[in-house]
């Protein structure tokens, strides 16, 4: 399956991009102006600062992005695709931080540990794109731990309006099982890996992640979608280990998955961090449409929320 | 001692500016380090190790930059904006900008693999004795760009990457990123067992291993006239920096950076 004209031709229907903010798709090499920021408890940041006049039909101007560190990596993202994400989105008019949380990337070590420090993070890093770029709503993004950190903080804070999931959380279902095990039951050679790591159990998903208990994440989503915060799930190849089917995320998370605030791709041929410039280009330009039709529109008008 | 301070910035002229955290005690400092990061992956991978090592510099009372190269991290510029002699541009405006922000003109220089090469280059030039680190170092340039493709290719169709599709990348693509064909031509031409640093320099070699390179390097410099320190580091806190299931995990050698930094810190 080609994944870019099957998505393409999905989007057929819809307002493009290009249409939609009157920018063209293609790379465009105008500069976007960035400040670095020191805030919080030690936490280091850049702002990339939204491109004025470059998308006059749009309502983006109080909408802000952040992006959350994928795992351990830096917050210019694996194969600096924060960077260019975020360069992206401000040309398109949308204010973008990208920051390390304390302990990764160009942040310090919180001088007192204490729970919570991942949500006070991010709460300092609205802060910041409030103060220095006057953002009053706010969409998070990230890969990963970032996507599980993101979801969290949806559910909690009303200043969310939008969360972007990069493999983010699902839960295996009957139907995970099945598609799972069936054909790695035909191979021998599958059959004694999986025996020989059940007797050497190594770390697994749960040692990595922060999913909620798959009750609390679907009532979690179900109050998200409530308040019409809206979101974004791409899942990857990358995911195989929990996810590998669209009807999943409904059949784990219930109705709520299937609300018109919730978009979904399923993009079974791309790797976990998107490793190629042409899945990564994918990615974004997808993201850019999502901004562009949640957020692309005066304020009141819901009518391009999408349903992919 | 007071934890250092950290001070994003960017620098550098307006059309090529680089982003940099500098890691310093407040006040002049008598001693400052630039602090240069692998290219490519290994760039991001062995970030947080860079971090630390630049913070215990500069808890030791070395102000202490660790910054992107234009076309990398933070920095302005495509992926293939990264070049040689761009590489060199940079680390003249990192040595100023140091320079400016310390309160020093002394400074001393740290560069992690691939770093190495453009930073020999750069200090080869050099009309005055320098002080330098160089860990892990990557000597031959030829070597390293064949090294990249043969990881590339293993991402590609050996690391079990896509077990759904099979996926071709564009040509200037490796190890994820977009590389101009210039940079690699002008590194494949790069040995830098041949350069030479000038008379009086210092430089302290941190390795887990000594390979055939660096045995030549060390030789060279010293017949002419530089001192050349050798520190083994633990063999088996070595990342795996050609390990295809490694490529996409943080590089971080707890005990050698541990190590590193203490000397610094005994050093004071």
């Amino acid at each position: 399956m080609n994944l870019q004209v099957d998505y393409l031709r999905k989007q057929e229907s819809a307002p493009s991009v290009a249409e939609v903010t009157a920018i063209p798709l293609s790379r465009v090499q105008e500069r976007v102006d960035e400040t670095a920021h020191r805030f919080g408890d030690g936490l280091i940041g850049v702002i990339s600062h939204a491109v004025a006049g470059t998308a006059p039909r749009i309502n983006t101007s109080r909408i802000g992005v952040v992006l959350l560190n994928a795992g351990l990596t830096r917050h210019v993202g694996p194969y600096r695709a924060y960077a260019e994400l975020a360069r992206r989105l401000a040309r398109e008019g949308y204010p973008v931080l990208r920051f390390d949380q304390s302990g990764l990337g160009d942040s310090a070590l919180p001088e007192q540990a204490a729970a919570g420090h991942r949500s006070r993070e991010i709460d300092a890093a609205m802060s910041l794109l409030a103060e220095h770029a006057g953002a009053e709503r706010f969409v998070l993004c990230g890969l990963c731990s970032g996507a599980d950190d993101a979801f969290h903080v949806a559910a909690a804070d009303h200043r969310v309006a939008g969360a972007i999931l990069l493999d983010g959380l699902a839960y295996p279902t009957q139907g995970f099982w099945l598609r799972h095990a069936l054909p790695r039951l035909l191979s021998p050679t599958k059959v004694i890996a999986y025996l020989r790591s059940r007797r050497n159990a190594g770390p697994s998903l749960a040692d990595f992640r922060d999913f909620p208990a798959k009750a609390d994440a679907a009532r979690m989503l179900s109050d998200m979608v409530a308040r019409d915060t809206r979101l974004l799930f791409v899942f990857t190849g990358g995911a195989y280990t929990y996810f590998n089917h669209r009807s999943q995320l409904a059949a784990c998370l219930g109705r709520a998955a299937r609300s018109p605030q919730v978009s979904l791709e399923y993009w079974r041929e791309y790797d976990h961090t998107f490793y190629l410039r042409k899945h990564r280009e994918m990615l974004f330009a997808r993201i850019s449409h999502w901004m562009a039709t949640m957020w692309g529109q005066p304020a009141g008008s819901s009518r391009e929320i999408a349903s992919t | 001692m007071n934890r250092p301070l950290h001070e994003p910035l960017f620098f550098g002229a307006h059309e090529r500016t680089l982003f940099g955290l500098l890691h310093s005690q407040p006040g002049p400092q008598r001693r400052a380090m630039v602090l240069c990061a692998p290219l490519l992956q290994e760039g991001i991978r062995s970030h947080r190790a860079l971090w630390v090592l630049a913070e215990s510099a500069a808890a030791s009372g070395v102000a202490s930059l660790c910054f992107d190269w234009y076309g990398t991290g933070d920095s302005a510029g495509e992926d293939t904006a990264l070049s040689l002699a761009g590489m060199l541009a940079d680390l003249d405006q990192a040595r100023q900008t140091l320079a400016l922000r310390a309160g020093t003109d002394r400074i001393e220089w740290l560069a992690l693999r691939s770093a190495a090469l453009p930073l020999l280059v750069h200090l080869a030039a050099s009309s005055q004795p320098v002080e330098l680190v160089l860990w892990d170092p990557q000597l031959s340039g030829t070597a390293l760009v064949e090294s990249w493709y043969e990881q590339h290719r293993a991402q590609m169709y050996g690391s079990g990457r896509y077990p759904h599709a099979r996926h071709e990348p564009e040509p200037d693509e490796l190890l994820g990123f977009a590389v101009d064909a210039s940079l690699l031509g002008a590194l494949r031409a790069l040995d830098a067992t041949q350069l030479q640093l000038p008379r009086g320099s210092h430089v302290r070699l941190l390795l887990w291993q000594a390979d055939d390179d660096i045995v030549r390097f060390s030789h060279s410099q010293r017949m002419h006239g530089v001192t050349v320190e050798t520190v083994l580091l633990e063999d088996l806190d070595r990342p795996g920096w050609e390990e295809p299931t490694q490529f996409g995990s943080q590089a971080y050698p707890r005990r050698s950076v541990a190590r590193i930094s203490q000397q610094w810190e005994s050093a004071r």
